[in-house]
């Protein structure tokens, strides 16, 4: 599916990040997003990195 | 020689005395034998959460290059700074040539709001009837929203089902 993001899977990377993530701000599963198993290791790492800088959220209910 | 990265986020009501931080960080930089390769600053953000009760935070990205242990040093002093909120230091490989896209234009971001509220109080003023008819469009758009999104959770279930079942 996506060769070139293995480069540019970064915590900072928010506009790929976002694609990967529900609308609760859950995480997608490799099978649905389609997603190679390393590629997904890389981005559930770099999400996980992501909440904790406050980029992206834990949920949709944080308010 | 290492190269970290150093991310942080600063409290947003003291971004106007940024220059005594810089000058202060970059000597708590050097004292410890750190060389600073780059640095970004991106200025104010949206928080995805709050933090301290703060809903923006002035984000600041430094690319540095020294010891590793020389790192916890810089940790010790950085966790007792008022300023600081976050931080988070990163062992990289190579610095990066380009920039982070998380820069927010706010000019853009206060021209938005006022206008749409502008033409929200005309259109609530001269089309009653039209807002009524779209509101229900909009809410029978959910509902067929909401059960497109609770069929996809069923399918999910069903498929997690069928592989425990194998």
């Amino acid at each position: 599916m996506s060769n070139l993001d293995s480069k540019f899977i970064n915590y900072k990377n928010i506009d790929l990040l976002k694609r990967y993530i529900t609308e609760t701000g859950k995480i997608v599963p490799g099978r649905v997003s389609g997603v190679t198993s390393s590629q997904q290791r890389k981005i559930t790492k770099a999400i996980k990195v992501a909440r904790y800088m406050a980029l992206l959220p834990y949920t949709d209910s944080h308010n | 020689m290492q190269n970290y990265e150093i991310a942080l986020i600063i409290n947003p009501d003291l971004s106007k005395d940024i220059d005594k931080f810089f000058t202060s960080f970059e000597k708590l930089l050097s004292d410890n034998n750190f060389s600073i390769s780059r640095l970004e600053d991106v200025g104010r953000r949206k928080l995805a959460y709050s933090i301290d009760d703060h809903n923006k935070g002035h984000y600041l990205f430094y690319y540095v290059e020294g010891t590793p242990e020389n790192v916890s040093e810089i940790e010790n002093k950085i966790k007792f700074n008022d300023m600081i909120i976050r931080h988070l230091f990163v062992k990289i490989n190579n610095v990066p040539d380009f920039e982070s896209d998380l820069k927010e234009d706010s000019a853009k971001d206060e021209d938005k709001p006022k206008k749409a509220t502008k033409s929200a109080d005309k259109k609530e003023e001269t089309k009653k009837d039209d807002d009524k008819k779209s509101d229900d469009a909009k809410e029978t758009a959910d509902e067929v929203g909401e059960d497109e999104k609770v069929t996809e959770d069923k399918q999910a279930e069903n498929e997690k089902e069928e592989t425990k079942d194998e």
